[in-house]
């Protein structure tokens, strides 16, 4: 796409509402294929990967306009190759990184060329991992990716949250009832024991009328179908990428890359 | 006595419904059937490969006619009237099937096509410009100008659809002689499309060419049938026949760790002098000569195809810059020079165009809200011969330009305010434009989405992050 930027927009606005603010321009040092974006309540910043720098961004929470990031992790030690999500948990304190076959593990305050902490790695994982999610209630790692073919090979994967090494999943979420064609953005509810999962099909390109939002618990196991199936299938969504929750007011948002838009879906049932 | 007050529920829910569709055609028929706005509309203007619905009257094809001004409040009118239906949900849990229907409370969605490349044909008058927003090519008179009352001017033709392969389209070239229509696919389709000249609506392109993962800008040399096209994702340049189609091979690569090719994305050829100028964005990675990893998922090509093994760690921003290389250039080959510094103002710059006769290099300098004109010959920290910049230009996030050197006009493709506008080639400092093409109404917001890989919830601020 043309422009990369981060706009954002109060939680009411909806049709051709104004941003309330942008973060874009050189010294931001963001790149487009921004396919992962985490907020921290807790320390009040957020972070973005950018993978044609190989590096993680941090930007303070309330960041606009041409603002450099607070920190970045890049350089020789990072190990880091095409960080293209991430995931952050704000209580431990621990950034993580998917890079297909591995997951990197950064402390969240890290800055610069520092090495990862701890590296989640080998066959026994089964990783592929596109997209992570933390849950420190529960104390899981959870990784979406596939090994060899989106459409059929892409699984849930759910860790142990410090695992590392040649590890095996705890639990795998796979196989036709759970409708899993391919996915994209993750994120976990740790009050409730969920996952959330874009299901935008097996294609990154044209629309996908299959798509939806799954949520299973991180207690599933195996060949089990979504608990809950947001925005369809056969709905609105048409290549749902990005999700995270506004539990305050019940709501889950979904951004769709088809449809060029951002979805805010009521959906108490989850909370 | 539960007979009843089903009943009575049962009734109340009739009425409620009957007032919720008397105030939503209120909403809708008070203003005329062509104000459909909101959840509603945003739900039909998905990618239909026509024209998108503005009126329900059909519009002849127009030499750039322009709607009426419509107020935006018919749409947030329609959302209010609709607003009750989901307040109902909370009455109590639904199950698997009924929730997996329901509709959004609210949908952040720009209605209006986002201009991301432009290029005239002076053949048949005509100027294109590619919409990164509904995923279409649109085809306007050259001469076209947007009243500011109005809310926008029709298209002569829109080419958009699934049929199409039309999606994150970044880059255009008009061959100069058929009319030709060459858009390049920048993201989610590794396809160069061309169609022919009078293509409309939901049609298969006139050819294809596989590409590389991430293209986004393109030049021709029309002496040597030579195509180029920029390579984001892997920091290349790849040249191909002119004609090329299917999964033919580039003929000639250039890529490397000593090219500068640093996240590149314009491209202009100069065949007097026999140059090439790319614009780069900064972000780069080392290229793997032995071993690496593979930094992303694409098909892979034959002989001169982008090498996508990178070095781990290897990454870094080194800031926006116009390399300058011979045009034949291949393989590792560093710039001749490079234009870079503080003084240069560039700040991602996108679109580029050279005038070899006048000497001058016109660069789309996105975040800068500029387009800024170089010597041709310009090195190293230099501040550009003139800037075209300020409020009265019109000029807002520009990512495309073309110079129409048969006119003497310079036209821009504004992504940041639904706008393509056309200058003096010589205008600089904050001047008017001569005329603008709108896509929507004057002052309503671009939201510059495009491809949103991702979203999150401010929860302190009560706001949502959405990154391109």
């Amino acid at each position: 796409m043309s422009h990369p930027q981060i706009a954002v927009f109060a939680r009411v606005a909806e049709g051709n509402s104004n941003p309330t603010r942008k973060i874009e321009g050189q010294k931001t040092l963001l790149g487009r294929t921004m396919h992962a974006i985490s907020y921290d309540g807790i320390h009040d910043e957020f972070y973005v990967p950018q993978p044609f720098a190989q590096s993680i961004l941090t930007f303070a929470g309330g960041s606009s306009g041409e603002t450099a990031p607070i920190r970045v992790i890049e350089g020789s030690r990072t190990q880091l190759s095409n960080p293209d999500q991430l995931a952050v948990d704000p209580v431990n304190n621990e950034i993580f990184v998917p890079e297909r076959t591995k997951v990197l593990v950064f402390p969240r305050s890290a800055n610069g060329n520092v090495a990862p902490i701890r590296v989640l790695e080998g066959p026994d994982t089964m990783l592929g991992a596109f997209a992570l999610a933390v849950d420190p209630v529960h104390n899981l790692l959870i990784a979406a990716g596939w090994q060899g073919q989106r459409e059929n090979g892409t699984k849930l994967l759910i860790f142990n949250r410090t695992d590392e090494g040649n590890t095996k999943p705890l639990r795998v979420i796979s196989g036709p009832k759970t409708g899993i064609t391919g996915t994209f953005g993750l994120r976990s509810y740790p009050p409730g024991g969920l996952i959330l999962v874009t299901m935008p099909g097996p294609d990154y390109s044209g629309s996908h009328d299959g798509s939806f939002v799954g949520v299973w618990s991180v207690e599933d196991n195996g060949d089990v179908p979504p608990r809950w199936t947001i925005g369809g299938p056969h709905g609105m969504l048409k290549q749902p990428r990005g999700v995270d929750l506004d539990p305050k007011n019940k709501t889950v948002i979904i951004s769709d890359k088809f449809l060029n838009a951002v979805l805010t879906y009521y959906f108490p049932e989850i909370f | 006595m539960r007979n009843s007050h089903a009943q009575w529920v049962e009734k109340s829910l009739i009425g409620s419904l009957t007032i919720l569709l008397g105030a939503a055609s209120w909403v809708i028929f008070s203003n005329g059937p062509e104000r459909l706005g909101g959840i509603g509309q945003t739900a039909l203007r998905i990618h239909t490969g026509s024209p998108q619905l503005i009126s329900v009257e059909p519009y002849p094809e127009m030499e750039g006619a322009v709607c009426e001004w419509m107020p935006a409040s018919a749409s947030t009118s329609l959302v209010a009237a609709l607003r009750p239906a989901q307040t109902a949900l909370e009455t109590g849990p639904a199950s698997r099937e009924e929730a997996a229907k329901r509709e959004p409370l609210r949908v952040i969605r720009d209605s209006y096509a986002s201009f991301s490349s432009i290029a005239v044909d002076p053949v048949h008058n005509e100027v294109v410009v590619t919409d990164e927003n509904m995923f279409q090519i649109l085809v306007y008179d050259r001469l076209a100008n947007t009243p500011p009352t109005a809310t926008m001017t029709e298209p002569k033709r829109v080419i958009g659809g699934e049929r199409t392969k039309i999606e994150f389209q970044c880059g255009l070239y008009i061959d100069p002689s058929s009319g030709d229509i060459y858009a390049v696919n920048n993201d989610t389709v590794d396809t160069l499309v061309i169609f022919s000249r009078d293509a409309k609506g939901n049609v298969p392109p006139t050819r294809e060419l596989y590409t590389p993962h991430g293209t986004f800008g393109i030049a021709v040399d029309e002496e040597k049938q030579e195509m180029f096209l920029t390579v984001q994702h892997s920091n290349a340049v790849v040249v191909y026949p002119k004609a090329a189609k299917g999964e033919d091979s580039p003929i000639r690569l250039l890529q490397g760790n000593r090219t500068g090719l640093n996240d590149p994305h314009g491209i202009a050829v100069d065949t007097k002098n026999r140059l090439m100028y790319v614009t780069n964005h900064g972000s780069v990675r080392d290229v793997a000569t032995t071993g690496g990893e593979v930094g992303y998922s694409t098909w892979e090509g034959g002989e001169n195809w982008p090498s996508r093994q990178t070095v781990p760690g290897s990454g870094r921003n080194l800031g926006s810059s116009i390399s300058v290389y011979p045009l034949d250039a291949q393989g590792d080959t560093p710039p001749l020079r490079v234009i870079k510094g503080p003084k240069t103002q560039l700040n991602w710059p996108a679109g580029i165009a050279a005038d070899p006769e006048r000497g001058e290099l016109y660069v789309a300098n996105d975040a800068g809200d500029a387009i800024l004109v170089f010597a041709a010959d310009a090195r190293g920290d230099v501040a550009p011969i003139r800037i075209l910049q300020g409020p009265r230009t019109g000029i807002k996030n520009p990512t495309g330009l073309f110079l129409d050197t048969a006119n003497n006009e310079l036209w821009v493709s504004n992504f940041g305010n639904h706008s393509a506008t056309v200058y003096k080639l010589s205008a600089s400092g904050d001047t008017p434009p001569l005329r603008t093409i709108r896509s929507g109404p004057l002052d309503e917001p671009s939201l510059m989405i495009g491809n949103p890989g991702s979203v999150a919830y401010d929860t302190r601020r009560e706001e949502i992050l959405v990154p391109n």
